[in-house]
């Protein structure tokens, strides 16, 4: 039994994208992330998960650092044998009496394409198959989460209001 | 852009060596209007959707005067195996009253051939695919090149129309 894996990233050139936000009540971002993610990426909870959530409220200002993952695919989408993958990392800090401080966002996005094969000729077929017509596929999938990870930001964006663009055409 | 997971790249500035760079300086009013006018303006200079704007880094700073950074990069596809390329940097710090921003663009013309399959990395395949961009495409990519001059040259007009503009609005 074989596999066939292709890992793409869906914001080349980038490799990741940036938010640095600095003003007023920081730390509602991570309110903000945990609230959209479901219904955002459309995906359930065994979609999504919180790998990391560090707050230390030890000194003044405090600091706070979570990363999370989402996970599209399998049996509903993009496809039975692609999935997109999106990883967030935020860091900031907040003062404790006034709640002004900062945080950095950082987002990463690839395509995970997984080919599972017992036989050679299967391989063969595959490869046939993805150079005539599934390429087509994994360049929409390649561009639907890249738009999917701007759109995310812009989200964040328009939460705290800074320079929220118009997007259309 | 081509689709490929190897690619062969040729990458050419669209500008001589000395100045590569285009940059503008501004400094006057109406700094944080720039951030959403620019965007317009490259979607409309160069004819593109959304889409084929990355916005890689997002600084901003709220406070009592507003701040930030930003860096884009902005592709237009012109052809099959070619496309314009162009990375734009943008800092700045102000309010509406006063207020500077520096913006950096950097023009450049790609062409990317695939090199997936076999065919498409053999000899005989290396010699038709030199023949013919000897031949034919080595024009075709001074053309694209005088159109990317052209295109970089129209928003550095336009910006200026903008700050212009800036200055003018109380």
């Amino acid at each position: 039994m074989g596999e066939i894996q292709i890992v793409e990233d869906c914001l080349a050139p980038a490799r990741f994208v940036y938010l640095t936000y600095s003003g007023k009540g920081p730390f509602d971002v991570a309110s903000k992330i945990a609230e959209m993610l479901q219904p955002f990426f459309r995906v359930s909870s065994a979609g999504i998960s919180e790998t990391d959530f560090r707050w230390d409220n030890a000194g003044d200002p405090i600091a706070f650092y979570f990363t999370w993952w989402v996970e599209r695919g399998g049996v509903e989408q993009p496809s039975r044998w692609t999935r997109q993958r999106f990883n967030i990392k935020v860091q900031g800090t907040q003062t404790k009496d006034t709640r002004e401080g900062e945080f950095t966002m950082q987002l990463n996005a690839n395509l995970n394409t997984r080919f599972s094969f017992s036989n050679p000729f299967l391989k063969g077929l595959f490869w046939m198959y993805d150079y005539l017509f599934y390429w087509r596929r994994r360049a929409s999938f390649l561009k639907e989460c890249e738009e999917l990870t701007y759109e995310f930001r812009d989200e964040i964006k328009k939460h705290f209001n800074v320079a929220v663009l118009e997007k259309g055409g | 852009m081509v689709y490929a997971r190897t690619k062969m790249v040729m990458q050419d500035s669209c500008f001589p060596k000395d100045p590569g760079d285009v940059i503008l300086r501004y400094v006057g009013p109406n700094v944080p209007k720039i951030y959403n006018r620019f965007y317009d303006m490259i979607k409309s200079v160069f004819n593109i959707p959304d889409s084929a704007i990355q916005e890689e880094r997002f600084n901003w700073g709220k406070g009592i005067t507003e701040k930030f950074k930003l860096a884009w990069f902005v592709h237009k596809d012109i052809d099959q195996f070619t496309y314009i390329y162009i990375k734009i940097a943008a800092s700045g710090e102000g309010d509406e009253k006063t207020g500077n921003v520096q913006i950096r663009i950097k023009p450049y013309l790609r062409t990317e051939y695939p090199q997936d399959t076999l065919w498409q990395r053999s000899l005989i395949y290396e010699f038709i695919r030199t023949f013919w961009h000897r031949m034919f495409y080595h024009k075709k990519r001074e053309e694209y090149n005088e159109e990317c001059k052209h295109l970089t040259v129209m928003l550095q007009r336009q910006l200026h129309e903008l700050f212009r503009e800036l200055r003018e609005t109380k």
